[in-house]
Parts: structure tokens; sequence; C-alpha cells
């Protein structure tokens, strides 16, 4: 039972940071290339860390501890490991190649910003989204096998 | 009667409406905690508020991204999980009733209250100190509507896993 909560509680988790993905790359993606202002939290702009740090943070100790309470379920853990393997491939990504050159968009002169360089990187940016895709159907089919289980 | 969940189009309509709900609650809890702080300026120095209907113009969410995630899709799906709920039995039917309940309150709450509002107060006639107060009590209600989306979601996940514990017996 409790770990049938595990495993809902991080397939939520999931689903809220894909939510915030797609609302990220829809709306905010969308403005800031043409103004930078608009990302940059030293001018006034908005901050997407006071998101991202505490939704990354909680779906990562949720999918851990579903691993732990559901190890002994070899199907289970398998989907849990794709799920794992897909959020680890899109953290490292965002961690070597998005977030620095964020970083440098959010401390740059807006007027030295070059909008087809910032929109190669929301593109860019958008092919997260698959990974993160893959993150929650993995999460909520290992629900259904742990359902099935139990 | 047949049990429903064991229908492929109840099970797709949970599905889909898990993937939804999960995806409207993150996006929004993203607009709450991200967006609307430039929208409802505050300022540190004076401890005061300034509403940016400028901002909300220009950020266009309802028409970016609102019609295409909730104001249709899921005011469809919590129509249509809550009628197959409804006819449903077993265990799950509890939870797959609350999820569709807590989900329709959430969108009527939408309709009535939130989409009128945020129209008035994207059109920047109101004076300034209205605008703060009614922008207040909208963020305010919002997280009434967060609360809703995270009941319906968890509500809808148990409803989820009892459809396939239900379908093994």
């Amino acid at each position: 039972m409790l770990s049938l909560f595990i495993v809902a509680l991080a397939g939520a988790l999931a689903l809220i940071g894909l939510g915030g993905g797609l609302y990220e790359t829809s709306v905010v993606d969308r403005s800031w290339p043409d103004k930078p202002e608009l990302i940059q939290p030293g001018r006034g702009g908005l901050s997407r860390r006071y998101f991202w740090i505490p939704a990354h943070t909680a779906f990562e100790i949720a999918l851990i501890a579903a691993l732990v309470a559901t190890w002994s379920a070899v199907t289970v853990r398998e989907w849990l490991l794709i799920a794992l393997v897909s959020h680890v491939v899109m953290r490292l990504w965002s961690a070597f190649d998005f977030i620095p050159k964020a970083l440098s968009f959010e401390k740059a002169d807006p007027a030295t910003i070059a909008p087809d360089a910032a929109r190669r990187w929301t593109r860019r940016s958008r092919l997260r989204l698959p990974l993160d895709l893959l993150t929650c159907i993995a999460v909520l089919a290992a629900l259904i096998d742990l359902a099935t289980q139990t | 009667m047949r049990d429903v969940p064991s229908t492929a189009f109840a099970r797709v309509l949970l599905w889909l409406f898990v993937i939804n709900l999960g995806i409207a609650l993150g996006a929004g809890l993203f607009e709450s905690r991200i967006v609307v702080p430039q929208w409802l300026v505050h300022s540190p120095d004076t401890g005061s508020y300034f509403w940016d209907a400028e901002a909300v113009r220009e950020a266009n969410t309802g028409v970016r991204f609102w019609a295409y995630v909730t104001t249709g899709p899921l005011t469809i799906l919590t129509l249509a999980n809550l009628i197959v709920a409804w006819r449903s039995r077993g265990p799950l039917r509890r939870w797959w009733l609350t999820a569709a309940i807590a989900e329709l309150v959430g969108r009527v709450m939408t309709f009535a209250y939130f989409i009128p509002t945020m129209i008035e107060l994207m059109g920047g006639s109101l004076p300034q100190t209205e605008a703060v107060e009614v922008a207040q009590q909208w963020v305010g209600l919002n997280s009434v509507r967060h609360a809703l989306g995270i009941v319906a979601l968890l509500a809808a996940l148990k409803a989820f896993s009892l459809a396939y514990a239900q379908r093994r017996e």
C-alpha cells in the first residue's frame, strides 16, 4: 500500500514537471528572445529556478524512494529504472548544455543578445520534453505493474 | 452491468485524465510561482504592489497555453470521466468520482471567476488600487484551485491503480 502511494506520488511529480516544462516552452520561451530582460532576475525578470529546483528535488526523492520500496518487484523496478535513466539524461543535458547558456543569457546585456541565438536555445530546449514524457509514461507503467501485483 | 474500467474506452479516458490533470497542475504551479510575480509586482522597498496589465497582455497565456491544455481538453475530459466514473462500480468508483468532482469544481471556478476576472484585469481599465485588490484575490483563490488540482490528481492516480488491480481480478 505504501509502495503504491510512493510510486503514484512519483508519477504525480513527474507529470507536474512535464506541465511546468510545457508552460515554460509555450509561454516564457516564446517571449524572451525578443525581450531578454524577461528572464533576467537582475533586471526585474523572472527566475525559473524557483520552480525547477523544488520540482526536480521532490521528483528525484520520490523516484528514489519508489525504487527502494519496489526493488524486489523486478518489472516495476525496470520501469522505474527507465524513468530514472531518461530523467538523468535530461538533467545531465541540462546541466552541461542548457543551464550554462541560460545563465549567460540571464547575465548578458540585453542589447548584446542576438534574438536568433536565443531562439535556437528555445527550440533546442523543447527537445527535453520527450525525455520528460518518457519519464512520466515509465512511472505510470510502473504504477500499473505494481497495482496488478498487489 | 459491465465493469466499466475494463473497457478500453474507459481506460483511455482515465489515462488522458491523469496526464492532463498532472500537466495542468504543473503548468499552474509554474505560472503562480514564476510568472504571476511579473504581473502583480511587489516592491520590497515600499512593501506595495503594482498590477502590470501590459505584462499579462504580452504573456497572453490564455491563447498561447491554457486554451490547448485546460479550457477545451480538460473540461471535456472532466465531464467524460464524471459520466464514466458515475457508471462504474467496485472500489475505484469513489476515487474516480472524487477526482472528477474535484476537477469539475475547479473547472466551474475557472469559467465563472478566473477567466472573466483575468480578462477584466488584462483590460487595464480598473484603477491601480482596485486592480491590485482584485489581483490579490485572484492569486489567493488560485491557491484553492491548485489544492483542488492536487486532490483530483492524487484521487485519479488512485483510481488508475485500482482500475488495473480490478482488471486482474
